[in-house]
């Protein structure tokens, strides 16, 4: 009896709902700026619910109020952004409405109404350019982080002309996108492709094996970044995929470390692992700075 | 013969499933340095109670420590249920007022049980979390960046946060008490490495997961079943979910039981046992009253 009753509050807490009146979406837009514009895909009835909200945390309210049903935000698999990624970010993955691993896209003009016409590019698009190694993973929790930790600045999934880029953010505003080339290093320094091919002189040369390491080393009170090693791969032409490969990896060091001071590759935690004091003690401005006034070298041989 | 109140991995089960729920409701942030921290408050305290054990055959500890470690494991039971509440409240529980009500009713059913039960539970648990961890890391190797364990972060942090973990010390007198010495130093090992060796380990797990997510509020535990998932059809989150709960309202319900005077003890076991018409319940330290003559 005893037992019986002890269920009662158990169902109670079960907060039974009838789950036809309940959305999941699983497309998320937000416009950030003046407050938040919104907009869901919900999976059920392939529909598009747009709202307002002053504040990120009253997001699951204002979806509610708009569509008429309960949201279920546990399926949401990306996150198209048309502003400041930061604010919205940190509430999506702390109220757990995007899985760490989520994709987050960033779009130059509105989200809300690319997610209405279908002009934005679709998870598989996202996941293939990341299996070719044309993208490198930027899953939500490795954005937040970065925009945390490290110099402040991260890079976004973005489309510019048709063509997947990463677009490069800090908590206020946006540095610029990457060349075709620094998404291709940093794709081949993040080592999580399936394949990676590229055309090289007369052929095409495929990467079979990377083992590239990073290292931060202090020299005459600057900031010294090293990238060596070796790759294998199938060419018939090694010095001309050494050129193309050398200049992939200058070109991501560059055009994020040395021209934004974005840390995207975990340059700090390098720099902390060599036992450089400013690495540890330095606020996220002062190591952007920090890497902006710093050396690159990239040194790599490449076997056939 | 059976020894009385459970089997040595029973008792242990019972000193290491506190730390276990506390780990579930701390949110601090994973960093090589808290897993370095924790290791070495851990060592002392290691070193301090196994010392315990070696001169004697039979751990025998005096009333007095006794008694301080009973009204110990009483507050330790009010700090464990501020976490259970705090806990309700990281996961987004949409009824923690309830839940509450819940943990109450749970606890006056299951304080009145015999010990016994207490101590079963706490085995069967301890096998469960174990099934958990084996299937945790099988998702992860892929996703693991060695170089975010080099995350600047504070170690004394860590060190002080595992002092202020350390609850469960109060629990061995009264776990240990009467317990041969050799497995006491067997069961004390285990709950050592638990704390020195396999929290560390999970939380350089998740260090290296989620690298950089330093400033998330939020319990980082439960960011691993989402970020190491299987495969997309398997996922662990619920799981752990109710095991956090499950592990909460044993621990709590045992810290009370353990806090309880060995006369009221024996009031209500036998209580539990023949006061009750029909009980199931068989008390192993106390004589069967009906069958005297």
């Amino acid at each position: 009896m005893k037992k019986l009753l002890l269920l009662l509050p158990a169902l109670l807490l079960t907060a039974c709902t009838d789950i036809r009146t309940r959305l999941s979406p699983d497309l998320l837009a937000a416009d950030t700026g003046n407050g938040l514009r919104l907009a869901a895909h919900t999976t059920q009835d392939d529909a598009l619910i747009t709202a307002y909200a002053a504040a990120p945390e009253l997001l699951p309210d204002a979806l509610q109020t708009a569509s008429g049903s309960e949201i279920a935000p546990g399926h949401i698999s990306m996150l198209l952004i048309c502003g400041n990624p930061c604010a919205l970010l940190e509430t999506a993955l702390q109220k757990q409405w995007l899985p760490p691993s989520g994709a987050v896209v960033s779009l130059p003009e509105s989200a809300c109404d690319a997610l209405g016409s279908g002009a934005f590019p679709s998870p598989g698009q996202l996941s293939a350019a990341e299996e070719t190694g044309q993208l490198p993973r930027r899953p939500a929790d490795t954005v937040l982080g970065d925009l945390k930790s490290g110099s402040g600045i991260t890079a976004l999934h973005t489309e510019e002309n048709g063509r997947l880029t990463l677009s490069l953010w800090d908590a206020e505003r946006q540095y610029g996108t990457l060349s075709a080339d620094a998404c291709r290093g940093l794709a081949l320094l993040d080592s999580r492709w399936k394949s990676f091919a590229f055309a090289c002189g007369e052929g095409v040369c495929t990467v079979r094996r990377s083992r590239l390491h990073i290292s931060v080393a202090e020299r005459d009170g600057r900031l010294c970044v090293t990238v060596s090693g070796s790759i294998t791969a199938e060419t018939d032409d090694p010095a001309a995929a050494e050129q193309c490969l050398h200049a992939m990896l200058t070109a991501a060091l560059h055009e994020t470390a040395r021209d934004a001071g974005a840390d995207l590759l975990f340059l700090r935690e390098y720099a902390v692992r060599g036992r450089i004091a400013e690495a540890v003690h330095c606020e996220p401005a002062e190591w952007a700075g920090l890497l902006r006034a710093a050396e690159y070298r990239v040194s790599i041989s490449v076997h056939a | 013969m059976k020894p009385p109140n459970g089997n040595l991995l029973q008792r242990t089960a019972l000193l290491i499933l506190p730390r276990l729920f506390a780990f579930f409701c701390c949110d601090a942030p994973y960093s090589a340095a808290y897993a370095l921290g924790t290791v070495l408050a851990v060592i002392p305290q290691a070193a301090a109670v196994l010392l315990l054990t070696r001169r004697k055959n039979t751990l025998d500890f005096p009333p007095p420590l006794l008694k301080i470690c009973r009204i110990g494991a009483q507050l330790y039971a009010a700090w464990l249920t501020v976490l259970f509440r705090g806990l309700c409240r990281d996961l987004l529980l949409p009824h923690c007022g309830l839940m509450m009500l819940l943990l109450a009713l749970m606890l006056l059913y299951t304080v009145r049980q015999p010990e016994q039960a207490a101590y079963r539970a706490a085995g069967l648990m301890l096998f469960a979390g174990a099934a958990g961890f084996l299937l945790l890391p099988l998702g992860g190797p892929g996703t693991l960046r060695g170089i975010s364990l080099f995350m600047p972060d504070s170690i004394a942090a860590g060190f002080f946060r595992e002092l202020r973990f350390s609850g469960e010390l109060l629990l061995i007198p009264l776990v240990m008490q009467k317990q041969p010495a050799k497995a006491a130093r067997r069961g004390l090992t285990a709950w050592a490495l638990f704390r020195g060796g396999f929290l560390p380990l999970v939380v350089l797990f998740g260090t290296m997961q989620n690298g950089r997510l330093f400033c998330r509020k939020g319990n980082p535990f439960f960011l691993l079943p989402a970020r190491t998932p299987l495969t997309s059809a398997i996922r662990t989150d619920g799981f752990w979910m109710l095991y956090a709960f499950a592990c909460g309202g044993l621990c709590i319900t045992a810290c009370l039981q353990a806090g309880l005077p060995a006369v009221r003890k024996r009031n209500i076991m036998l209580h539990t046992a023949h006061g009750l018409p029909g009980s199931r319940h068989k008390s192993f330290d106390t004589p069967d009253i009906r069958r005297t003559p």
